[in-house]
């Protein structure tokens, strides 16, 4: 079920109604399992029995580790395997097939082809993070293994949070599950203005600004300054797209009485790549940070003896190797094509870059360097966008193997117009962050721009509206 | 009253006149039935015997003067470029139906499940170049199967209540086309180029990769599962204007003639699903109980992939006139 279908506002009214007058947190949590369930399997009930399997095998796994602590690592890597064996078999069969066979018939072996058509699960890459992120949590000691089994399926999931996250961590979520929610009207009072601004940026911004980016990049050969408007769209797109879904889950799941994780902060402003990574997705990022790289980097550190390898000092090798294994896996775990794990790559050697030109992750530069880094850094950020929105990486390599500069004179209005068009659906959120800046205690200021919204969206949004772009990961 | 509650108050009524005020706006939507006078005016004077319906994939495959020669029949094209089954049903309500003049025979041009599916194209630039030209003062039929079908009740009722809501297409293409010229004017002058032509010629079909536009389809309607849901016949059919259509021809004691054209994915050696081909088989088994002739030209070899101009459209009516002249004559 999709958060801008009709069945959804349906669903969601049913389960609210009911939710609110039961009398005890354990009959609120199995009403929220049964609803995540339902909501999970609306289209393809198939995909619940791997959301079951995946909840009992890292359920089990969790509470067998502290009842035979001999075992602990033994069952942390078999619970990583089953995880991460589902996750490869489902998402990436076909990518590494194929390329396995490419290679193979380079050497002049022939494979027949073949497809695997089985549908990639929904949120599968989501859920299978957070419940990673659980296990390795209750390996390290951060976390105690969850006793109810009621408890922690609805950690995982949580209908809200299971199809696009937030990546939830169980020692942010686990604790609302197993606490008494009460009903007061701060919930719906805080919970709307989130809901408004996700379909606002979804169904106005992101669905109408798609149309252009979908036709720019569809071209066979667009003008430099189309693929840099269809770059610039982009960004707008998947910012309102993956924010919009991100405030709706938020919204939907304080109605509840849950507090779920803010995944972005004013991506755009980011002065540097780290920076525009502590913005971005957040909850995937700090997953990685914590699950990836800091493990990753600190691995390479202890198996080094010396100060310095190569004309690095340790540190900086740990961190290089870290960062660049961190963002390799990022971009694939985005999906299963080359443009992303070029993406993820080209993020990695920016950070590396910064990193060896003594930029660290807490820089924070001051008037016109901030200017100038937040030019750059918005500059380098089209560009990645460019390598992940691009059809392939082939297309990409055409349109820049013989570059068409200018635009002629009907493509020149018809940049001017595009362009336009984006920064007039992009207004609302312009006028939301002029109010935070100006007038952030003014009740009736806000009023008046959340009454306007509801205007916007009723009018403005697009009629046939596409899936959320990290539905497919 | 306390400062605080005093703010809410002025906030609460502040947004109350903001909603309040939408219900307000009221814009006027296109007349209805404006194209509806001047078709039957054509039918009056031309008194066709067969009256061919169908879309800009009609007038592509078929030459009214050519079919009249061929089969000895006065001949009338009624079409518009994208119409749909809803538009069909329109066209032989309100305008071969209510012409004084009867034609013998209707022949209906689609393909693949087109007439069962009656909630497409029938909003935006649809709406009001070809749905309300052609509708009566009221169209209860209409509402329910095409726009109550496609709304839902929460939707359908909120468009009732809330003009805003109801007509928001047309407020939103006003607003666009002035945000589309503001800023070309602004750089360019007054004299800049109109909009929407601009961007035709930028995304012209040749400008567009193919591959890319057909995988993106594709994937929509994969994506979407309607393609495998509005294949099911028996879900669809009394949802559909084909039962009302077979209804107005029989009362009126006109003969139907459907036609089934062959897509261009076809002609490129595209086999048909299975659940196409068993929806092709309920319609065809339907049609027979109904007494409607069922011409299918979807496996003719004779339409090659060398036949097809753009899209689904034939490059010429040379080809296909003959065929359907000889396919209809039994019929005749």
């Amino acid at each position: 079920m999709l958060f801008t279908s009709i069945d959804f506002i349906y669903f969601l009214f049913a389960v609210l109604l009911l939710y609110w007058f039961l009398p005890s947190v354990r009959w609120q949590n199995m009403l929220l399992v049964l609803a995540s369930y339902f909501f999970y399997g609306f289209v393809h009930p198939w995909f619940c029995l791997l959301l079951a399997g995946a909840t009992l095998v890292n359920y089990g796994s969790a509470r067998l580790m502290t009842a035979v602590p001999a075992h602990r690592r033994l069952l942390l890597w078999g619970c990583l395997a089953a995880d991460l064996g589902v996750l490869a078999a489902f998402k990436y069969f076909n990518f590494f097939f194929d390329n396995f066979r490419a290679l193979l018939s380079t050497m002049g072996i022939e494979l027949p082809p073949f497809a695997s058509s089985i549908l990639l699960p929904l949120g599968l890459s989501f859920y299978t993070f957070l419940m990673i992120g659980y296990v390795v949590d209750v390996y390290w000691g951060r976390v105690e293994p969850c006793r109810s089994i009621l408890d922690f399926a609805l950690f995982a999931a949580f209908f809200p949070q299971t199809v696009c996250g937030p990546i939830e961590r169980a020692n942010h979520l686990l604790p609302q599950i197993q606490m008494r929610r009460r009903w007061n009207v701060s919930i719906v009072t805080s919970a709307a203005p989130l809901l408004l601004m996700g379909f606002l940026k979804k169904l106005v911004i992101a669905d109408n600004v798609g149309i252009w980016v979908d036709k720019i990049f569809m071209m066979r050969h667009p003008p430099l300054p189309f693929l840099f408007l269809g770059a610039f769209g982009f960004a707008i797109q998947i910012y309102t797209d993956f924010s919009g879904y991100t405030d709706i889950a938020r919204g939907t799941a304080r109605l509840f009485g849950f507090e779920l994780f803010e995944n972005f902060h004013s991506p755009y402003l980011a002065v540097s790549p780290s920076d525009f990574w502590r913005r971005w997705h957040i909850s995937l990022s700090t997953w990685l940070r914590d699950y990836l790289f800091l493990p990753l980097s600190y691995a390479v550190m202890r198996r080094i003896d010396s100060d310095r390898v190569l004309f690095l000092k340790t540190e900086s090798f740990a961190y290089i190797l870290g960062t660049m294994g961190t963002m390799f896996l990022a971009g694939l775990w985005h999906g299963a094509a080359w443009n992303f794990v070029a993406w993820g790559s080209y993020y990695g050697l920016l950070m590396v870059l910064y990193h060896l030109c003594g930029v660290k992750g807490n820089w924070k530069p001051r008037g016109f360097r901030a200017v100038s880094a937040w030019a750059i850094m918005s500059l380098l950020t089209l560009a990645g966008w460019t390598l992940f929105r691009s059809p392939s990486l082939h297309w990409l390599a055409s349109v820049f193997h013989a570059p068409r500069w200018g635009t002629a004179g009907h493509q020149s209005a018809a940049f001017v117009m595009m362009l336009g068009l984006i920064l007039f659906y992009c207004s609302p959120l312009f006028i939301r962050r002029a109010l935070d800046r100006w007038l952030p205690d003014s009740s009736v200021a806000r009023a008046a721009f959340y009454a306007s919204v509801i205007v916007i969206i009723a009018v403005f949004h697009h009629g046939q509206t596409q899936d959320f772009i990290y539905l497919q990961f | 009253m306390t400062t605080s509650k005093r703010r809410t108050s002025v906030a609460v009524i502040v947004f109350v006149a903001i909603l309040g005020g939408s219900f307000l706006i009221d814009p006027r939507e296109e007349p209805k039935g404006t194209e509806v006078r001047q078709e039957i005016a054509m039918i009056q004077r031309t008194l066709p015997d067969l009256i061919c319906v169908g879309s800009s994939y009609l007038a592509a495959a078929v030459s009214p003067q050519e079919l009249s020669r061929l089969t000895g029949l006065r001949v009338y094209l009624l079409w518009r470029s994208g119409a749909s089954s809803a538009c069909y049903y329109l066209f032989i309500k309100n305008v071969i139906g209510a012409a004084s003049h009867k034609p013998r025979f209707v022949l209906i041009y689609f393909q693949d499940n087109f007439l069962t599916v009656p909630t497409d194209g029938i909003d935006g630039n649809n709406r009001a170049t070809k749905i309300l030209p052609f509708s009566g003062p009221e169209e209860p039929l209409l509402e329910k199967l095409a726009y109550r079908e496609k709304r839902g009740l929460l939707l359908y009722g909120l468009e009732r209540l809330w003009p805003a809501f109801r007509l928001r297409e047309k407020l939103q293409s006003d607003v666009l086309r002035r945000v589309e010229a503001f800023f070309p004017r602004l750089l360019f002058g007054p004299e800049s180029r109109t909009p929407r032509r601009v961007f035709r010629q930028v995304f012209a079909e040749n400008a567009l990769n193919q591959d890319l536009v057909g995988q993106r389809q594709l994937m929509e309607e994969n994506l979407s599962g309607l393609l495998r849901d509005s294949l099911e016949f028996s879900k669809w059919i009394d949802r559909s204007f084909l039962p009302p259509i077979i209804q107005i021809a029989r009362e009126k004691g006109i003969r139907l003639i459907l036609v089934r054209m062959k897509r261009r994915s076809q002609a490129m050696g595209e086999t048909e699903s299975e659940p196409l081909l068993a929806y092709v088989n309920d319609l065809r088994e339907y049609l027979a109980r109904e007494q409607v002739t069922f011409i299918d030209f979807s496996h003719d070899p004779r339409i090659r992939i060398e036949h097809y101009g753009g899209g689904d459209h034939l490059s010429s009516e040379s080809l296909f006139t003959p065929m359907l002249a000889e396919a209809i004559r039994p019929d005749l």
